[in-house]
């Protein structure tokens, strides 16, 4: 059976509730409930995390207890609700229980913050059978904008909610048919989310950390690099503000992962852009990369940090709980420097003659720039891949872990490419190869982060010690911590030739080739004799 | 998705009671919580002022082709649903004897809620009977009400006796004490005794109190219309307990 949908009407000016009332009671019991004063704050993350699920967060206060309303924004069934709960910064601070569980595997670590707000007058409504059981509620909903008195405003209307209780849907038809038949209501399709959001400059979905380019192959490339590098300066732009005020982490990951795509796409996109400036802005943004780098290093340990409590022995998990306070203390001081960098003349004059750049035609002046796009995008994949594959089959048991590390670089390198150039290629083809290259990224990541993670520790510890007034304790803690890390990455270490043996595997190679190869018939690397490569 | 059932082989010890209030308490939480209530008294039923009555009856419901979601209703409360009860689940034994591997016949009928639901409490008849097995067969904890009295700790003993001799051991048996009047020494010496020693017994007491007997007038939870009263904050101690339980039965 298919569950009722509540239904929304729209409400004329000037409808008369009162009115209303009297039309259902002469069919049916009904109470009403004394009328309600709320704000309603919807609350997403940056990147639409809820809204991409086809759902909304409604926190509401005013009368009565605080509400926090988690539903769908198409027909509005409510998911889960929590009473009495202040809206939450992080799912991690709301209570546990079902709402905090559905909703951290979606959110995350991203905060929840307000993007929309209305005052809302509510008046409800419920009908009663003969046990005075409710067995259907309507609700008309008056919003405006908080700040202004002068009532509704434009897109933020008047509605009538009709909300069935399941297994009672007699009530609910003869209602319903009475709204639309007899009082001539129309449904109102504009949910009160997207209502309340038009007018606020703000476009649900709006921002995503993922690239969506849409290039076509015959597109000149200093054209199409151009668009790539504007949305990636729009996307430093859009977080810069969260990274200022330090909102959640992945406003400066964010930012951090747009500068290293923009400095990817100047050097490894070669001879499009002219060589003059471009060699300077590269080391800007390098720069740029190394000023916002130590904020994100302490960022990374707090969201590891439960994970490090959870992977000692119980007995030793509060010990590290000084080590949690010290990481707080050292976020505040890289914060500060961070704001600082962003507030600096040199970061404003990188960001303002980089767009000037962009937008003034400069960029396209590269000898290369008018080849399509798709050909640039052939070649440079097609050269980053070889790579890859040729430096991955050198290394072998005894290589040191320095190779590793520039393979990683390497992967970093291609991931880009193949990430900026996605659209030209079947999606179907190229998010494969993708997949498997990002399985190689992670075991390269974990082998080198766990090292760096080791290496930050006993650097926090020797300054922890300085500082003093830390027990001994959290020093044997932290050491627990840092031997199964680097276990952790010695694990890492013996897996990586079966994740590159995978990468590197046949049908990857041959979907590359279609993919990239300008000539098909050249072979790959690894179709050479492996053995020969591996020595 | 948890399946508890408010379970006692004796009748009046507040089984019905424990499931209103706790299947609210954890609707509060902003669970999805279903009440199935499977004793054909329906009192669990009248407390939410449903009908008592199932389509085509307790037959239908075990063994129809539809499975359980048509039949549900909504509460008064939000987030809470009620399966009701229906006269025809006096024969409910014989009709789950008469179908296939009836012991396992709820688990396969609740299986499909998992997607809608977080907690589904089972308002058992008294007795020990098939449907009673079949419960046992199903839940993530059997929650057993126990009045301090001498008769009420034998039936205790009758279960675990049944228990023992069936070879069930992996029902989470959480049993705690109901209806109790700390005025009679009976009562305080066996809470008292029971309380220290090692007999899983959960630590909160829900007191003998008259906003309890008035759920009949009110036809509703204790804790929604007497939040604050003795009993009520006894009902919503209980539960947080019993979620408490449950995190450590998972890891």
């Amino acid at each position: 059976m298919s569950a009722l949908e509540p239904l929304r009407f729209a409400v004329p000016e000037g409808f008369d509730a009162d009115g209303l009332a009297s039309a259902l009671e002469r069919l049916v019991t009904l109470v009403k409930e004394p009328p309600r004063k709320r704000t309603v704050a919807y609350l997403d993350s940056f990147d639409w995390r809820l809204f991409e699920q086809g759902t909304v967060l409604e926190a509401e206060s005013g009368q009565g207890p605080p509400l926090l309303r988690w539903r769908r924004l198409s027909g509005g069934q409510e998911l889960a609700r929590l009473s009495g709960v202040a809206p939450p910064r992080f799912v991690a601070d709301l209570p546990r229980g079902p709402l905090r569980e559905r909703l951290a595997p979606i959110v995350e670590m991203r905060a929840v913050l307000p993007v929309a707000r209305v005052r809302r007058i509510a008046q409800g409504f419920r009908v009663l059978n003969k046990d005075e059981k409710t067995t259907l509620r309507l609700r008309i909903e008056e919003d405006s904008r908080p700040g202004r008195s002068n009532g509704t405003l434009h897109g933020l209307q008047r509605r009538l909610l009709l909300l069935p209780v399941r297994g009672y849907a007699k009530p609910f038809h003869l209602i319903a048919r009475l709204l639309q038949e007899d009082l001539g209501l129309r449904r109102d399709e504009q949910d009160p989310f997207l209502a309340a959001l038009a007018g606020t400059g703000q476009v649900p979905g709006g921002y995503s950390s993922k690239l969506r380019f849409a290039l076509d192959p015959a597109q000149p490339t200093g054209a199409a690099l151009r668009g790539i590098l504007l949305h990636l300066l729009d996307t430093m732009a859009a977080n810069e503000a969260g990274v200022a005020e330090d909102l959640d982490t992945e406003f400066l990951h964010d930012f951090r992962v747009a500068v290293r795509r923009t400095r990817s796409a100047i050097t490894q996109v070669k001879r499009v852009l002219p060589a003059e400036p471009s060699a300077d802005f590269a080391k800007e943004f390098a720069w740029l990369g190394r000023v916002t780098g130590p904020a994100r290093d302490i960022d990374v340990y707090a969201l590891k940090f439960d994970d490090y409590q959870a992977s000692v022995n119980p007995a030793f998990r509060s010990d590290l709980d000084p080590l949690r306070d010290f990481l707080g203390r050292r976020k505040s001081a890289e914060q500060a420097a961070l704001r600082k960098a962003l507030q600096s003349d040199r970061y404003r004059r990188l960001t303002r003659d980089w767009r000037a750049f962009l937008e003034d035609g400069g960029a396209d002046d590269g000898p290369l720039a008018d080849r399509p796009v798709l050909e640039t995008a052939n070649r440079r994949i097609w050269r980053a891949y070889r790579r890859v594959l040729t430096d991955g089959a050198a290394i072998g048991e005894a290589s040191p872990a320095e190779a590793l590390h520039d393979l990683r670089k390497d992967c970093k390198k291609l991931r880009y490419l193949m990430e900026f150039f996605q659209s030209l290629y079947p999606e179907d083809e190229i998010k494969p190869v993708i997949k498997s290259l990002k399985l190689l990224q992670e075991n390269l990541g974990d082998f080198q982060d766990l090292e760096v993670q080791s290496d930050s520790l006993m650097g926090f510890g020797r300054d922890m010690m300085a500082e003093g007034g830390t027990p001994a304790e959290t020093f044997v803690a932290m050491g627990v911590l840092v031997d199964g890390l680097l276990r952790r990455q010695r694990e890492a270490r013996r897996a990586f030739a079966a994740c590159f043996a995978a990468f590197g595997a046949k049908p990857n190679r041959a979907a590359c080739k279609a993919l990239f190869s300008p000539d098909p018939t050249e072979p790959t690397p690894a179709d050479e004799d492996p053995r020969q490569l591996q020595h | 998705m948890k399946i508890l059932a408010s379970y006692n082989i004796k009748g009046g010890v507040g089984k019905t009671a424990a499931a209103v209030n706790l299947s609210y308490c954890a609707a509060q939480t902003g669970a999805r919580v279903l009440v199935w209530d499977l004793d054909p008294q329906a009192a669990t039923t009248f407390y939410f002022r449903v009908k008592p009555k199932v389509k085509g009856g307790g037959r239908k419901l075990l063994f129809g082709k539809h499975g359980l979601e048509g039949q549900i209703k909504g509460t008064d409360y939000p987030t809470l649903d009620l399966l009701p009860a229906d006269f025809s689940y006096r024969r409910l034994d014989f009709v789950l004897d008469a179908g296939r591997k009836p012991r396992r016949r709820l688990q396969r009928l609740l299986k499909p809620l998992a997607k809608d639901y977080d907690y589904i409490f089972l308002d058992c008849a008294p007795g020990i009977s098939l449907v009673s097995e079949a419960v046992f067969g199903t839940v993530d904890a059997l929650l057993v009400p126990i009045i301090p009295t001498t008769l009420s700790l034998r039936t205790y003993e009758q279960l675990l006796d049944f228990f023992a001799r069936k070879k069930i051991d992996d029902v989470p048996v959480m049993p705690f004490f109901s209806i109790v009047d700390w005025r009679k020494t009976l009562h305080r010496d066996l809470v008292l005794r029971m309380r220290s020693g090692q007999t899983g017994m959960l630590q909160t007491v829900i007191p003998s109190a008259t906003e309890v007997e008035r759920m009949g007038l009110h036809r509703a939870p204790v804790c929604d219309y007497a939040a604050k009263s003795r009993a009520g904050l006894a009902y919503q101690e209980l539960w947080e307990e019993i979620c408490g339980r449950l995190e450590n039965h998972a890891r």
